[in-house]
């Protein structure tokens, strides 16, 4: 009988644990992960992995999917792990502001719903979200990868909005990294229809059957770093990891592994290593995997 | 709005979506020819896929996306409530749909929570829970049309059930949502179950949307909209039940599938 079919699973079993279908409640190794998350982990990176079975040093697997949204202009689906980004990106006509007649607007948001984590609420974007947003605005405009000059229709009068929106389904850890993955992989996808500006009807009208990809500059890929207990530098933290990591780095590179954004947060460091050491490191890391995530994108885009 | 956004990059105050120019030739968007009349359409249902949450589930059928996940039973604040309480959010992805929705201004997903909620409860045994709260969140990733709404209902209610049966919360059956259109101009009774573009709305303006438990054969939901006669509207709330039954098939089968790839149930086999 189908509609009995999970109530096999006796039902005080999902009372009383909050953690997904998967755990097996009873397990000692279970409780031990939930009281002590920090030895939990440390025991595995004392071994040289970490818990979700990857090497101290790795990252997880990443995949792409581009234009699955046939209601936006551009989209992506991206994974990382478990975490699972949607991009979707429209166009709109706006007007140009007085003081900038020839530029368009770019306006990306990232929304952390509380369908992707069983920690956020309901309601406005959270700080984590609003932070998120923030940073990839600041990376969007100050490493040029959409210049707001290239969206004029006409000057003064008609330009693009650009609406990047970035939604988490499911929150995994890293959440930053997966975003600007998923951004750059929706931005390359975009087909804007050609538009005229109709100096009489003060209209925009926009062609059914020509349009062209937008003109993107440097594309920059991001990835973050926690630091565990001044000793453990770990790429591509998860959820469960996350909270156990005091410092967090980011680094962000464009083609030619210039620096974009670079952030730390967190007092904390490597003992017995300096700041540039540590630092060197990440950027490292970084560059490999970068390199790495470039190729899965260009695959994508084809 | 006078009110300014501090929580997101701010937008300009007025953008309008892309105007395009009229189609030169006759409209190339007329009859779907991927199915017959009387054919459903055909359903994508899948469990489990939101790590995070308790249970979940996305479904793609009839131009809608959902994404659904369910967290609970969780414990509630204070008060002490007797029973369980359900709280159900749905949400569009800003994306989802033409024109672009934008984050405040868009009001229509409070009413479809609401509909949504009264459809769910009659399903889940919410007495065996008190003092617990079960949260069920939608997100809608795209709704091709405007007038889908119905669509929205009918397969978020269907993907909710999987996704709380996923969570393993006890049900009395499971639910599933139907839609049939009948179309008025050519006065044929039309069986589809949901409609693939604007084309196909404007002429059929009968609608029925039917939330129902198959497997208890009973009906939890029915929503009328148009001009019916009596009989043509029994007719169709039959019609709809009898493709609610295969709706549950997938729903049913969906779970199944989803609960042996995480090995749960396997031994019984």
């Amino acid at each position: 009988m189908a509609a009995t079919l999970t109530a096999q699973q006796p039902p005080n079993e999902a009372s009383s644990s909050s953690a997904g279908p998967s755990s097996i409640p009873g397990s000692s190794a279970e409780v031990f992960k939930k009281l002590h998350p920090s030895q939990y982990l440390s025991r595995f990176l004392t071994k040289g992995y970490r818990p979700d079975g990857r090497k101290i040093k790795g990252w997880r697997d990443v995949s792409i999917n581009v234009g699955s949204i046939s209601t936006a202009h551009g989209s992506s689906l991206i994974r990382m792990g478990d975490t699972t980004m949607v991009c979707g990106i429209k166009a709109e006509v706006s007007e140009p502001t007085a003081q900038a007649p020839n530029e368009g607007y770019v306006v990306p948001n990232i929304d952390l719903p509380a369908l992707c984590s069983p920690n956020f609420k309901p309601g406005p974007p959270g700080d984590e979200a609003q932070t998120y947003s923030n940073w990839l605005n600041d990376l969007i405009v100050s490493s040029s990868t959409l210049s707001p000059s290239s969206l004029v229709i006409s000057p003064g009068k008609a330009v693009w909005v650009i609406y990047i929106d970035v939604v988490c389904i499911n929150y995994d850890g890293n959440a930053f990294d997966a975003a600007v993955l998923a951004v750059m992989a929706a931005l390359k996808n975009v087909r804007l229809p050609k538009a005229k500006y109709n100096e009489e009807t003060t209209q925009t009208i926009c062609s059914r059957t020509e349009t062209y990809p937008l003109q993107l500059g440097r594309i920059a890929l991001s990835c973050s770093f926690g630091i565990f207990s001044s000793t453990h530098l770990l790429p591509d933290p998860t959820s469960y990891e996350t909270p156990l990591l005091p410092t967090t780095i980011s680094i962000a590179l464009d083609e030619d592994n210039e620096a974009c954004l670079i952030r730390q947060e967190g007092l904390g460091g490597i003992q017995g290593k300096s700041g540039e050491r540590v630092l060197g490191e990440a950027w490292n890391l970084a560059e490999e995997r970068i390199t790495e995530l470039r190729e899965i994108l260009e695959e994508s885009s084809l | 709005m006078a009110t300014f956004d501090r929580r997101r990059i701010p937008a300009p105050e007025i953008s309008i979506p892309p105007i395009y120019e009229p189609e030169a030739g006759p409209s190339t968007k007329t009859k779907r020819v991927d199915r017959s009349d009387d054919d459903e359409s055909p359903i994508f249902l899948k469990t489990g896929l939101i790590s995070q949450a308790n249970g979940s589930g996305y479904i793609e059928a009839g131009g809608v996306k959902i994404a659904c996940s369910v967290y609970g039973p969780r414990p509630k604040a204070p008060p002490y409530t007797p029973q369980g309480t359900l709280n159900l959010e749905v949400k569009f992805a800003p994306f989802a749909s033409d024109p672009r929705r934008a984050p405040l201004r868009d009001t229509e997903p409070i009413h479809l929570s609401q509909l949504l909620t009264q459809s769910l409860i009659p399903l889940i045994k919410l007495d065996l829970l008190p003092k617990s709260s079960i949260d069920i969140f939608l997100l809608v990733l795209e709704s091709e049309s405007e007038s889908s709404v119905e669509n929205v209902l009918s397969n978020g209610l269907t993907v909710a059930s999987a996704a709380i049966a996923d969570a393993g919360i006890e049900m009395f059956g499971l639910g599933v949502g139907n839609v049939i259109t009948s179309s008025q101009k050519t006065d044929n009774q039309d069986q589809n179950q949901d409609q693939d573009d604007d084309e196909e709305h404007k002429n059929n303006e009968n609608k029925i949307l039917l939330g129902s438990i198959p497997a208890l054969g009973k009906i939890t939901n029915i929503t009328l909209k148009g001009q019916f006669d009596l009989n043509q509207a029994v007719d169709m709330i039959e019609k709809a039940f009898s493709e609610s039954k295969d709706t549950h098939t997938i729903l049913a089968q969906s779970l199944l599938e989803g609960a042996q790839e995480r090995g749960i149930g396997a031994e019984e086999e």
